[in-house]
């Protein structure tokens, strides 16, 4: 006997309710707790492949976690150097600013040790040669700068005014070798004059010294000197240096000192400009 | 083009081999164990590739909506048993969109890129589903995305063999 096929729609309506009851039946049972047979069967059948490819997933998702680990602590160490480089033009930044401070306290204390001075701050512009003998600074005649006006750093007496223009002043230092000071020894008050470094020499030379005195006692490693006020430029008690050595001429056995300048020339750009005198006496223009 | 319509009835009305059937089935179960272990460790925004959903839909497209019926529900069926759901929806939902392949496979032209628009509705409405499991309504967009990869890497033996026939 010929079997009868089957139509679509009906064996389509017969999957339909298979798939109807392997939905219903197992939610039956797992609502009620019962063993599922079936299910249990499927998968222990599937358990050693279902494991071996867990763990492989369990690897790949390591290596994924792992590489969003990488890309999260190249992305802090980038953030980090970009702190680092921060913070490293800020520590710059603060010790610039820290130095400017020193600096400027030490001018603090420097005006309020010459209160009868009047001080005009300049800076340095351009160091005019190598070794120092003049600088440009950015005061001159509008500001009240004159051709013989001293010039003082914060540790020292730094040098003279020698030439003028309307905005900025040259000023030769005590390094120049032409600059004469008048200067005393502050220990025994003997005078002399401070003439500047010598070709060769690293410290100026304190000569002409008064007469009838002695020598020995006089004059000793470690004296400070300071400036007399003898003559006009220079007003009296502006530090000077050190003396480091003590010695008599070769030919007329007159006494003389090397002094070590307590100016820092090349280590400072802010300056002192000595444009008169709180008792009323103005610095005038005068040749060094 | 009405050519490869006419095939594709053709296809859907060969009866498929003992042997094919058993081989479909094999590779279901096979598809359904990597869904349920491997793939479940490496999700697509938070949804896993339907690996399974992806072969029944084809096997719809290629086979007709008996095929598509019968893979449907066996392979929602095995999916549930191997994740291990409380509630089982699974067989019908895989039985409906089989089904829905197949018809539409009537429509439309045998084509990569038809096939992909064939799959969009369907897994909108698995999405649907797990959005509703994950309660999560950005859930169903990750299943069309999961999906839509999924269906890719199924149909690529289909969509070569396609377009070898055409060349």
């Amino acid at each position: 006997m010929r079997r009868k096929k089957l139509t679509l729609p009906k064996q389509l309506a017969i999957c339909l309710v298979i798939a109807l009851l392997l939905c219903a039946i197992p939610t039956a049972l797992s609502l009620t707790q019962t063993k599922d047979v079936i299910r249990g069967t499927i998968t222990t059948l599937s358990s050693p492949f279902t494991r071996l490819l867990s763990s492989a997933g369990k690897a790949a998702q390591g290596a994924m976690a792992s590489r969003d680990d990488y890309e999260n602590l190249k992305q802090q160490l980038s953030d980090a150097q970009g702190e680092i480089g921060k913070l490293k033009d800020q520590l710059s930044t603060l010790e610039q600013l820290k130095k400017e401070n020193e600096q400027l306290r030490e001018y603090l204390d420097l005006k309020q040790e010459n209160k009868d001075l009047i001080l005009t701050d300049a800076a340095i512009i351009y160091n005019n040669d190598p070794s120092g003998r003049t600088v440009t600074l950015n005061r001159g005649s509008r500001h009240g700068v004159a051709v013989g006006m001293p010039v003082l750093s914060a540790s020292g007496l730094y040098g003279t005014v020698s030439e003028v223009s309307a905005a900025t002043c040259k000023v030769t230092t005590l390094r120049d070798e032409t600059v004469f000071v008048g200067a005393m020894v502050v220990r025994s008050g003997i005078n002399g004059t401070l003439c500047g470094l010598q070709a060769g020499n690293e410290h100026a030379k304190l000569q002409y010294l008064d007469t009838n005195v002695d020598y020995q006692t006089a004059l000793q490693v470690g004296d400070v000197v300071v400036t007399n006020g003898f003559g006009e430029t220079y007003p009296g008690g502006i530090i000077i240096g050190e003396i480091v050595e003590v010695g008599a001429d070769a030919y007329d056995r007159s006494p003389y000192a090397y002094v070590r300048l307590y100016a820092d020339y090349g280590a400072t750009d802010v300056l002192m400009i000595v444009t008169g005198q709180s008792g009323g006496e103005e610095v005038t223009d005068r040749e060094p | 083009m009405n050519h490869e319509i006419r095939d594709d009835r053709k296809l859907a009305r060969e009866p498929l081999t003992p042997l094919k059937w058993v081989l479909y089935l094999l590779l279901l179960w096979l598809f359904c164990i990597i869904q349920a272990s491997f793939l479940s460790y490496v999700p697509i925004f938070g949804a896993t590739v339907e690996l399974t959903f992806a072969l029944v839909l084809l096997l719809g497209w290629k086979r007709g909506p008996v095929a598509g019926a019968v893979f449907g529900m066996i392979g929602g069926f095995l999916l549930d048993a191997l994740v291990g759901v409380g509630i089982s929806v699974l067989p019908l939902l895989f039985f409906a969109c089989g089904v829905y392949a197949a018809f539409t496979a009537r429509r439309l032209f045998d084509h990569p890129l038809t096939y992909l628009l064939m799959t969009v509705p369907a897994h909108l409405l698995l999405g649907a589903w797990r959005a509703i499991e994950e309660k999560s309504i950005v859930h169903l967009f990750a299943v069309l995305l999961a999906g839509l990869i999924g269906s890719l890497i199924v149909y690529i033996p289909a969509a070569v063999r396609y377009f070898r026939r055409k060349n």
